[in-house]
């Protein structure tokens, strides 16, 4: 931006207004996701007219810079929720809860693996509220009460948001931001050991107050250093779509081996009739055959990173050039070529489909499933997915508006003048409001990136740093986000309860952001972090 | 429940077919009738999207 005077001081007031309506709508009007962000839309379209000097041009071409962005998300959405369809309709979810359940006994650990590594290793996974509609009833089934089992649920899973869904978020942060892969992951990697830690710490204290903070906390720390590292692991090797998975699983693994040694050392009591209930919970699939579609996912998401594939995918892909754009304020948008770039040997999408049809086959084999189930689970996927791609390309739409006619520049220059150096601190909150208005970590970074990084490029701080904190904000507010409780309070049958878990939650959350917050403001001025 | 879904469908739908038309109109062909006629078409999914939701 060459010269931002040239924006009138309604202009300058005006460009927070579609945050504003999204925020108000939502919050205040109790409407849909769906429905504010059509509002949030058309309204960034009337000021982009009215005060920045937006043209038909620019909006059609905005449009289609959110069709691109929102169609990269979009396909492993699609694919990540048709996946997690089938394998549930085989019964492959409870399967695999089950085993976990009937490996640990103690009910601390239990809420600890459960709504923490395992709700992070489904959010990996899946994502989009899935977690929370399989980890609540599961710590219901267990005999805790539901408004702990949701708010364990919901604080647990926050840790994995940002690398969940097999890396949608992440994706977006990346390619809103430009910063390479090899160095955004990583870097986001380290900063998420302090969440990873703290949400561990929440659920203990959620189970039994500081009783169980202070007899949970060795676990803790020991599995916070593990999932930690399994997700820089993963990122170090370029494969950041499974690096919550990864750290879940690791997790998971870890606290069975934890679980048992400690059983064997010093004699933990086992009551009969726990272990009939795990007994009789216990189905009659493979666990192995289970878990295959996951097992295939994280091979091909490996094998995808090998240089050979690598290069053979380098021509195969989808994208379209967006023109250079400028605005009646002279506003200027720089030509981009391939925007938002799917590669079809690498990208998420792909590879989950492959292990779809792959582990269909292995079950077909087995006789254990047809064509017919395929397509119940693609029915039920399509009826699922609709009202999550209207609202994703509706924000995302809103987005690219605001940011090609210079809304979000402006935003971030009031930001940056109110704020100053203590602007690390807040960064996790912004990208929190968008996670809640949202209930997307995604469309937070849609939303927010580019103010933060253009911010963080005003004061002269890592860009690296406040990217990252903006995806660790908004996944963090997944704990808090209307959106996610509803989806935890609707399957357990506390309909209408949703204030009480979110008033659980909230404390929680903010803690955690504050921290957050200190921890970038640290990295920012004190480690001169990039 | 069954408005809301075919309400749903027809934004869906609408949504796709503006895709391609708003693509030829500004990027490919630079035509702004073409342009405004994919707009138009997003309008309306837009539209059917906030009914239903």
């Amino acid at each position: 931006m060459e010269n931002f005077e040239q924006f009138s001081l309604i202009a300058k007031i005006s460009s927070i207004i579609p945050i504003l309506i999204l925020t108000t709508t939502m919050t205040m009007l109790k409407w849909s996701a769906q429905r504010a962000g059509s509002a949030g839309l058309i309204s960034s379209i009337l000021i982009s007219f009215l005060f920045f000097g937006s043209t038909l041009e620019i909006t059609a071409l905005s449009f289609l810079k959110g069709i691109s962005l929102a169609l990269f998300v979009l396909c492993i959405i699609w694919t990540a929720v048709w996946l997690y369809n089938y394998t549930e309709q085989k019964g492959s979810i409870t399967n695999i809860s089950t085993t976990i359940t009937s490996l640990i006994t103690n009910p601390l650990h239990q809420a600890l693996i459960i709504g923490w590594c395992f709700s992070g290793l489904i959010q990996g996974i899946a994502g989009f509220g899935v977690p929370i509609a399989v980890i609540t009833p599961l710590l219901v089934i267990i005999g805790m009460n539901p408004f702990k089992a949701a708010a364990i649920a919901l604080i647990g899973h926050s840790w994995a948001v940002a690398f969940g869904s097999l890396g949608s978020s992440y994706y977006t942060l990346q390619l809103m931001t430009n910063i390479n892969s090899e160095i955004l992951g990583p870097h986001l990697a380290i900063l998420f050991f302090l969440p990873i830690l703290l949400s561990g710490i929440a659920v203990s204290h959620i189970h039994s107050g500081f009783k169980g903070v202070v007899n949970g906390l060795p676990l803790v720390v020991i599995i916070s250093i593990i999932m930690g590292s399994s997700q820089y692991l993963a990122t170090i090797l370029n494969s950041p779509q499974i690096a919550s998975t990864v750290a879940g699983l690791a997790g998971c693994l870890f606290a069975w081996i934890i679980s048992n040694r400690t059983k064997i050392l010093f004699g933990f009591f086992v009551t009969k009739k726990q272990t009939k209930t795990n007994l009789n919970t216990q189905t009659k699939t493979s666990i192995h055959l289970s878990v295959l579609p996951y097992y295939l996912l994280i091979l091909f998401s490996l094998l995808s990173q090998i240089p050979f594939i690598k290069e053979i995918g380098t021509n195969l892909f989808f994208a379209i050039d967006i023109p250079e754009t400028i605005t009646n304020l002279g506003f200027k948008t720089e030509e981009i070529q391939n925007f938002a770039k799917i590669k079809l040997l690498s990208h998420p999408a792909p590879i989950i489909l492959l292990s779809l049809s792959l582990a269909w086959f292995a079950n077909l084999s087995n006789k254990n499933s047809n064509l017919h189930d395929l397509q119940k689970s693609f029915n039920k996927t399509y009826s699922q997915c609709i009202p999550t791609t209207l609202t994703t390309v509706s924000i995302v739409a809103m987005a690219m508006v605001m940011t090609t006619t210079g809304m979000t520049t402006l935003i971030s220059i009031v930001i940056t003048n109110y704020t100053g150096n203590t602007f690390p601190i807040f960064s996790p909150f912004i990208g929190a409001l968008g996670t809640f208005i949202s209930g997307s970590n995604t469309s937070s970074n849609v939303m927010f990136a580019a103010l933060q990084l253009e911010t963080a490029t005003k004061l002269g701080i890592g860009i690296v740093t406040i990217s990252s904190i903006q995806t660790i904000g908004g996944s963090i507010a997944s704990s808090i986000a209307p959106a996610k409780i509803l989806v935890g309070t609707a399957i357990i049958g506390i309909n209408g309860k949703e204030g009480e878990v979110m008033k659980k939650t909230i404390p929680y959350c903010l803690i955690i952001l504050l921290i957050i917050g200190l921890q970038a403001w640290i990295f920012s001025y004190i480690l001169k972090a990039i | 429940m069954k408005n809301k879904e075919s309400l749903n469908n027809i934004s869906f739908w609408t949504l796709i077919l503006s895709i391609p038309v708003t693509y030829f109109g500004a990027i490919s062909l630079e035509s702004q009738i073409i342009t405004i006629i994919g707009l138009t078409i997003a309008s309306i999914s837009i539209l059917f999207s906030s009914l239903s939701a």
